[in-house]
């Protein structure tokens, strides 16, 4: 009785608090045009109360509060690491028993969405600005699954680009992926590491499919590649001039040493493949078992329209396929660049038809 | 329990035993549940959206795969640290319990202040002081002449082993150990010196020897716990190409389809590994006839004991130690916080205080300290009493039914938190009278327990084990209750091992990151979330700010404790 006693006392203590929080209004001026559609997905979005958002907790706060001030829908916040987060989507959703309703994502979601475990999110876009593809590089939003109904991606970025410290090397000898197997650069270059799941990965997987496992093989075994397994380690050691080429660095870490004064750091892209496309975990799921469907979807309307955007590619450093969405803080060289051929990481035909089978084999070729 | 129902209960030796087995059982649910959901799981064949099939596909892989036997193999040879660290704690609490070095308090605490230290930052000053390349202490050394080269490298097995040492290894055994040898009565030192033995003597004929239990306690859960950690093995060990078990785990599940069944078979293979070293413990205690301490606990106040030449030695070898270990790590992190770019000493202006500011005074920290703090008391009050009870009704009990309830206890120590976390969220799925409690925040709360019930109820059962036999039977002479018992004697003169176990559990919930992610109802935000949040995005200088804010809490928290202890239980 006791233990009931406290713990029921405790529930009711947080609760007590919880009231305290101040309620948001909406604002006044977002959307810019509306749909009665969509003014009825709202209200019945306000009427669920709060969504729950399951993702980085970079999301947490500046971008929450937006969100909660355009809509009125209070943002309750689920976050963790990439390996617990994916673990709890994926066993949630699939026994339709989930305790959030948006979960960010890379592309963990096609098989959930081919089995029915996803909501869709297409039909429930109903503001023009998101609708409407001449807002959007391509002419229409992306989506992940080929049905374009699920998995939307905003976010398309390129990368597969060299680091270099402009002091220790002439940016001139690094130009193509060959350009690395020069002996002069044996044990000189450091990449985030292919055998953990983030950009070495993406870098060696994507090395084997247009060069060919031989070439992976001889840039990582051969050259004796510093394999280090936290992002900033990689910008780290090329600012100081450790070592002369840097794979895998995040571009939130480049922008941040160059605007600290280590300009001699440079990215450099390669001329004979210009690197692939990311979406940077700026996909969105939305699962069937969702506690507050209508504010779900009221939020995938905010989060793909212009206000949105914004909010998110400026916490990310990443460039939006929005084409309102422009002077943002991150880099030009992650922009897509018109007429490029890129290789796009973010697509059903690449996860489920190249990536399981290419994936393995770099595995194997990896020291363990 | 009324004096006539104790007595009742005595003279009904059947309703006794009918009790005891209850509770064996009500223990062997609370510990099995997520282990037995785990064994299931490993099991599990099926692909998505269809039923549980059974199958033995991923035993296979785990036998199959050379990397997984590597990784276990790396995983045995780096437990070296357990008995160095287990060597050194030794040496260090000795000096602070029994040689009563001068300062032997304020060492204390630094132990439990390094114990405290966040994981990464605190990684990250050890890189900044020990890389191959660019190591502050690497270039002290290459400056003196005396090096041709760099004469540290923290990317190898050499460097793993030291940085578990200084931040985990080293504190969490002299937080164990200190209690017990507390425990040992002063009058063994004093006969000892009387008779003509020197410390060293008295340390390896007295001392050790009546510690056997708590070091192989301490060593047994050091062991099994050095198989859990993950990311100092993660970042030191990629470069040199050394990955041990639980990097595997995370490899596993991080896979674009999770390899759930194999990371639970490999899992497996952990407990049972923990249950043969509890099976091999508890029949070696059971072989040794005496009990580890026969003395009436520590006296206060008196005349040391040890030559002063002696205990200045012990004061010199502690200064030096925490110096290397504590103090210079520490000082890196508050450095780190005060840097532009973190580890750049030569840009133009390398210091400011922008990211206290920017980590202090935001939404997020209020709310994470609010939500840690709640959780936190909710977590370890009711533990700690809880842990007690167990510990109590363990140390009654005989034969079987202790030995399996012993056994019972240690299981889940195990398991890491991602693969507990698992094995619970399972079983709240899958088993519809708990769906309710799905996304509440009592599983939450079982399962941080059940994460340290292995450490906290040995503690409390060690320690309640050299209670004053005699009070405890003149009590029941007196009729007095088991309950009345435990309320009136046992809690109070074992107050500090209580606070030792409310400290351990508040800072696991201070550290874990895991098990709230997976089971904890939306909402929660923690400060250990919170510096990940920083690290995440590569803004180690904020993450450092959480991480130093985070440890003097705790050394707050522990100070405050320690005082409590000391005013209720008597602690030197």
């Amino acid at each position: 009785m006791f233990l009931l006693r406290t713990f029921t006392f405790a529930a009711l203590a947080i609760v007590a608090v919880s009231l305290f929080v101040p309620q948001s209004a909406a604002a006044q001026d977002w959307p810019a045009a509306t749909t009665p559609a969509f003014e009825a997905l709202l209200a019945e979005g306000r009427a669920e109360g709060e969504v729950v958002l399951f993702g980085d907790p970079l999301l947490a706060e500046d971008f929450s509060r937006a969100f909660e001030r355009d809509t009125g829908i209070r943002v309750v916040f689920m976050s963790g690491t990439q390996n617990d987060k994916k673990l709890r989507f994926l066993r949630e959703t699939e026994a339709r028993a989930a305790t959030f309703d948006v979960f960010f994502t890379a592309y963990e979601g096609l098989e959930l969405a081919r089995n029915g475990y996803l909501l869709p999110i297409a039909p429930s876009l109903l503001l023009p600005e998101v609708t409407d593809g001449a807002n959007w590089r391509e002419g229409a939003l992306h989506y992940i699954d080929d049905t374009a109904t699920y998995l939307p991606t905003p976010v398309q970025y390129v990368t597969g680009l060299f680091l270099v410290n402009t002091s220790v090397i002439d940016p001139a000898r690094v130009q193509s992926w060959a350009d690395l197997l020069a002996p002069d650069l044996q044990g000189r270059i450091i990449s985030h590491d292919p055998r953990v799941v983030g950009a070495g990965e993406g870098i060696a997987n994507y090395l084997a499919h247009v060069l060919g496992l031989e070439f992976v093989e001889s840039l990582y075994r051969g050259q004796q590649v510093r394999l280090v397994t936290e992002y900033r380690q990689v910008t780290d050691s090329v600012a100081r001039g450790t070592h002369a080429v840097g794979l895998g660095a995040q571009f939130r870490d480049i922008v941040k040493y160059r605007r600290e004064g280590l300009t001699q750091i440079e990215v450099v892209t390669p001329t004979d493949h210009s690197g692939y496309l990311v979406g940077g975990g700026a996909v969105i799921a939305v699962p069937s078992s969702a506690p507050h469907p209508k504010a779900a979807m009221v939020f995938a309307n905010w989060y793909l329209s212009q206000r949105g955007q914004k909010m998110h590619t400026g916490i990310y450093t990443l460039p939006s396929d929005r084409l309102d969405v422009t002077d943002g803080p991150w880099p030009e060289f992650i922009v897509p660049q018109a007429g490029v051929d890129y290789l796009n990481q973010y697509a059903e035909a690449w996860v489920r038809g190249t990536l399981g089978g290419i994936a393995s084999r770099v595995q194997a070729l990896m020291p363990r | 329990m009324s004096a006539g129902l104790a007595t009742a209960f005595r003279r009904m030796p059947s309703l006794r035993r009918t009790l005891e087995t209850l509770f064996v059982a009500g223990i062997g649910l609370v510990a099995l549940a997520p282990i037995i959901a785990i064994g299931v799981m490993s099991f599990d064949t099926s692909t998505l959206s269809e039923p549980f099939r059974a199958g033995t596909a991923a035993w296979s892989a785990l036998f199959a795969d050379t990397a997984n036997l590597r990784a276990l193999g790396y995983t045995v040879v780096l437990a070296i640290r357990v008995p160095i660290g287990l060597f050194m704690a030794l040496i260090a609490v000795w000096i602070i319990v029994r040689l009563d070095a001068p300062g032997a308090r304020l060492f204390e605490y630094l132990f439990w202040f390094a114990y405290f230290l966040p994981g990464l930052p605190v990684l990250t000053g050890w890189i900044l002081l020990l890389d191959p390349d660019y190591g502050l202490l690497n270039r002290l050394a290459l400056a003196t002449g005396l090096f041709s080269g760099a004469p540290f490298n923290i990317y190898s097995a050499g460097g793993i082993v030291w940085t578990h040492l200084a931040g985990q290894t080293v504190p969490v055994m002299v937080i164990l150990l200190a209690p017990a040898m507390r425990m040992i009565d002063r009058a063994m030192d004093e006969a000892a010196v009387l008779a003509g033995a020197g410390a060293w003597h008295i340390l390896r004929r007295v001392i050790v020897p009546l510690m056997v239990p708590a070091l192989a306690v301490a060593g047994i859960a050091a062991g099994v716990k050095s198989f859990e950690s993950f990311e100092t093995e993660q970042i030191l060990g990629a470069p040199a190409d050394i990955f041990v078990y639980s990097n595997r785990i995370y490899y596993l599940l991080n896979q674009i389809t999770p390899r759930l069944p194999e990371a639970m078979a490999m899992s497996t293979v952990l407990v049972l590994f923990l249950l043969a070293a509890s099976l091999g413990y508890q029949r070696y205690a059971r072989r040794r006839a005496v009990p580890p301490s026969l003395g009436d606990g520590p006296r206060s106040g008196g005349r040391p004991v040890y030559r002063a030449g002696v205990r200045w030695a012990g004061t010199a070898a502690l200064a030096v130690y925490a110096l290397v270990a504590i103090v210079l790590p520490f000082a890196m992190l508050i450095a780190g916080s005060f840097m532009r770019l973190y580890g750049f000493f030569d840009l133009p202006a390398p210091w400011t205080a922008a990211h206290w500011h920017k980590a202090l005074f935001s939404v997020d920290f209020r709310t994470a300290a609010t939500s840690t703090l709640l959780l936190a008391l909710l977590c370890a009050l009711p533990g700690t009493l809880i842990f007690a009870g167990i510990a109590w009704v363990l140390a009654g009990l005989r034969g079987w039914r202790q030995s399996l309830a012993e056994t019972l206890v240690w299981l889940p120590w195990a398991l890491p938190g991602i693969i507990l976390g698992a094995g619970l969220v399972e079983i709240m799925l899958s088993v519809p009278v708990f769906g309710p409690l799905h996304g509440t925040f009592y599983p939450l709360i079982y399962a941080l327990l059940l994460r340290e019930m292995p450490l906290g109820v040995s503690m409390l059962r060690a320690s309640f084990a050299q209670t004053g036999r005699e009070m405890v039977d003149a009590a029941r002479l007196t009729g007095a209750g088991s309950l009345r018992i435990l309320a009136r004697i046992v809690l109070p003169l074992n107050m500090p091992a209580l606070m030792v176990v409310f400290l351990l559990i508040f800072t696991l919930v201070l550290r874990d990151i895991s098990t709230i992610v997976l089971i904890a109802p939306p909402g929660v935000q923690t400060l250990s979330l919170l510096a990940f949040k920083h690290s995440l995005n590569g803004d180690f200088e904020a993450a450092s700010v959480i991480g130093t804010v985070v440890a003097l809490a705790s050394l707050a928290v522990s100070a405050l404790a320690f005082q409590m202890a000391r005013r209720v239980g008597g602690w030197r």
